[in-house]
């Protein structure tokens, strides 16, 4: 899945740069913008130094205004929270199926709903998780496959 | 008994509109109409006496009409009006405002109307789409959960965390069965096993189907909320507490335990002046059978983790110590739509009349009733007695 022009792109901005918040801006669209590109973006605040998922136009810890808030990227480590095989996709998902659903926390403290991909063999709640994307539908979306496990 | 916050208000009138497996519901208002004339008349009141309204919005028609629309409709005259909407909300909260409206002398007599047409209107394709809706469109959907898939999540962890079984998943249904089959209105047909319920088809891992709730074309519910006790068969609305604490499950602090269900069931149980020992039976609403057990461990009815081994020996069962879901619930009478957790008002009120025949909890007194809106998200709890 992880073609090498894909990790060119992913590469394009480095790890550790950091966006503000555009106050006027939509956090959402900003959100999905950077994963059509293959970049993972999560907020932080930097009045009370939290991470927060899913991206909000204030710091939903502290109540610091979008001011205060800044985009950052995170490391793509993870820890399976818990996870259901999904046997009957309705609509869209129907392709899919059996497809897995997961609740994923990434090592910066934020869950997020998420898939597991790749070789789900034996997948058990605590494994380690990187994060990936996935192209459906003309969408990229984050994903997540079993550390050290090759989707 | 010093938390007690003021006199109770009593259900006076209780009815039930029954569809049937399958079949097409009646038009949204003319099941609000018959409710409401069902419930007017079990009450014994004059439908002259009815001030207030209060309506819980439907899911396949959340604003199709609103309450001064029914008031109308109904030919009510003169009266208070509200609504309860659409969205993350226990449908137990409509007797809570009727409670509020006597009590701030709004009204008198406030009849309490739900209706639902789902699978009627939308084919059941349709319903399981709506249904869906309530996953967040931006940072859940594109993940593709079924709306079992948020309860298989908490039951997943449960196993992981305490070692439930599937065997103990599967009890509750096989329990519940049980009371489904002695209502003479259940959609289903037919005893389950332990091992029929755990070889069912997988739906979204570890649920299989007959850990499951129904999915109805349709029902109502009609109540009418009294300031006087008008007979015997009055029920006493004692106590009423909701809380909720997140929406989607990527926000909620755990997915076993929640502290916000303590609260909701407590702030209920205070008013009352009542300890859950006093708690004759309980109806949960069921969406998966791992719901019941979060609510008997989060309520307390149970330690963390033991909410599997509570229900193994047949405790929920009518007889057992703590009978649950005495007509079915939505895993074994019906899922109307909005409208489930009222379906477990009108049997909790069935009960404290002593009028449920073979289904009957002896000396049944006191009731704790439950209303979800998605998976846990919000909990609303009313604690009914005999009057
Ligand atoms: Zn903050």
């Amino acid at each position: 899945m992880n073609d090498s022009a894909d990790a060119v792109r992913a590469d394009a901005v480095r790890a550790d740069a950091v966006r503000k918040v555009d106050p006027s801006g939509d956090v959402e669209a900003t959100f999905w913008d950077g994963c059509s590109r293959r970049e993972f973006w999560l907020q932080h605040c930097t009045a009370c130094d939290a991470w927060q998922f899913y991206p909000r136009s204030l710091c939903s810890h502290c109540w610091a205004p979008t001011s205060e808030l800044e985009w950052r990227r995170p490391a793509g480590g993870a820890v399976l929270e818990s996870f259901s095989v999904v046997h009957r996709g309705s609509g869209p998902f129907a392709g899919y199926a059996p497809y897995v659903v997961a609740l994923v926390r990434f090592d910066e403290g934020p869950i997020m709903m998420s898939n597991v991909v790749g070789d789900v063999e034996g997948l058990a709640i605590g494994d380690r998780l990187e994060l990936d994307f996935a192209e459906r539908a003309g969408r990229v979306v984050p994903v997540f496959t079993r550390a050290g496990k090759l989707s | 008994m010093s938390a007690n916050q003021g006199p109770p208000v009593y259900i006076s009138g209780s009815a039930q509109e029954i569809v049937g497996r399958g079949r097409p519901a009646p038009a949204y208002l003319n099941l609000l109409a018959a409710a409401a004339a069902d419930a007017v008349a079990d009450a014994g009141l004059d439908r002259a006496a009815i001030d207030g309204l209060v309506l819980s919005s439907s899911i396949p028609q959340p604003f199709e009409r609103n309450p001064a629309e029914v008031a109308e409709y109904l030919g009510l005259g003169a009266a208070y009006t509200a609504m309860a909407p659409y969205g993350g909300r226990p449908a137990t909260d409509v007797l809570h405002l009727a409670r509020s409206a006597v009590r701030a002398g709004l009204a008198t007599n406030v009849l309490v109307l739900s209706a639902d047409t789902f699978a009627s209107t939308l084919g059941l394709e349709g319903a399981i789409d709506l249904y869906m809706k309530s996953f967040d469109a931006s940072y859940e959907r594109p993940f593709g959960p079924l709306i079992p898939t948020a309860f298989a999540l908490m039951a997943a962890r449960h196993v992981h965390d305490y070692g439930t079984s599937m065997e103990q998943l599967a009890r509750v249904a096989v329990s519940i069965r049980k009371h489904g089959l002695l209502n003479p209105h259940t959609e289903v047909s037919g005893e389950l096993t332990v091992r029929s319920v755990v070889d069912d088809v997988l739906v979204s891992t570890p649920l299989t189907r007959s850990m499951l709730a129904l999915i109805s074309t349709g029902g109502a519910q009609g109540f009418v909320v009294t300031r006087e006790r008008v007979d015997r068969r009055s029920v006493a609305l004692l106590g009423y507490g909701e809380a909720s604490a997140f929406m989607s499950l990527s926000q909620a602090p755990s997915l076993v335990h929640f502290a916000h269900i303590r609260r909701a069931a407590d702030l209920a149980l205070r008013q009352a002046g009542a300890e859950l020992t006093d708690v004759d039976f309980v109806q949960f609403y069921d969406p998966a059978t791992i719901v019941p057990l979060i609510l008997l461990e989060s309520i307390g009815f149970c330690g963390p983790g033991e909410g599997g081994a509570f229900v193994e020996d047949g405790a929920i069962e009518i007889g057992g110590r703590l009978p649950m879901n005495t007509h079915g619930g939505t895993l074994a009478f019906r899922h109307p739509g909005m409208g489930a957790a009222l379906d477990s008002v009108v049997e909790a009120v069935t009960q404290l009349r002593g009028e449920a025949g073979p289904r009957q909890v002896r000396d049944a007194g006191l009731g704790l009733v439950h209303g979800q809106g998605s998976w846990l998200a919000n909990n609303g709890f009313l604690i009914l007695g005999r009057s």
